[in-house]
């Protein structure tokens, strides 16, 4: 239970930065916790509802959010995400996992290749 | 905005949408080096308009895989927990962040992660 907890402040810490906090904690489901896919899929999105709004007061109040970006982002988001969980739904369990296990390597790789970003301020 | 750039960050929310609802995460993943590489957003920005994008996302796939059971909110609490708190840190110290070494780790683990996954290790 208090590792839970952990577990879930450090993956949220990255969450709130938007690396990616919410897939190493699909990680820890999955290889550690032992839950199957698709019962951390929903746990990892619960989280992410409670993670991301505090995070949010303070990127909105920094200016940091686009949100031009935002809305567009969102239109066209929203079905995708839609049709996608039910396909989750039908999908076998261990290819879901395997295509998981594959998008994160491709990330993984380029993540350790990430560079000094040029410019932090505009 | 221009109508170009507009239709650019539908395909970008779009993709994002598919991958966090096919997956239960990874929308950002998809997010970010698009906003950075394809549209030209600075990386902070990038990265705090990625969490905003995804939020809604979560919602509607979360409401869909409510419905076919695979949701449980207590076995799950405790991580919302610990990720309310650590969401409300993030927020805090972001402004402060070196984010280059941070992603160096997260790279690392998430290719570890990644390679159990894929052949179901």
């Amino acid at each position: 239970m208090l590792l839970a907890v952990i577990v879930g402040l450090a993956t949220g810490i990255l969450s709130g930065f938007g690396i990616g906090g919410g897939s190493l904690l699909m990680l820890y489901l999955t290889l550690i916790a032992g839950f199957p896919q698709q019962a951390a899929a929903g746990a990892n999105l619960l989280y992410f509802i409670a993670c991301a709004p505090a995070a949010l007061i303070s990127h909105f109040k920094n200016g940091l959010v686009d949100k031009q970006a935002l809305f567009w982002c969102v239109l066209a988001g929203i079905p995708t995400s839609i049709a996608a969980s039910l396909l989750a739904a039908a999908t076998d369990l261990s290819l879901l996992r395997r295509l998981f296990g594959a998008l994160l390597l491709y990330i993984g790789i380029k993540e350790l290749r990430a560079k000094k970003p040029k410019a932090t301020k505009q | 905005m221009q109508i170009q750039d507009r239709i650019k960050f539908a395909i970008t929310g779009g993709l994002a949408g598919l991958a966090n609802g096919f997956f239960g995460a990874g929308g950002g993943l998809f997010l970010v080096p698009l906003f950075i590489g394809w549209l030209g957003l600075t990386e902070q920005k990038a990265f705090a308009t990625s969490v905003a994008v995804i939020l809604p996302f979560c919602a509607v796939s979360a409401w869909i895989y409510w419905h076919n059971g695979n949701l449980d909110l207590m076995q799950a609490l405790p991580y919302l927990i610990g990720g309310a708190l650590g969401g409300f840190l993030s927020g805090r110290i972001f402004k402060k962040m070196n984010m280059v070494w941070l992603r160096r780790i997260f790279g690392l683990l998430i290719l570890y992660g990644g390679i159990r996954s894929l052949f179901l290790l």
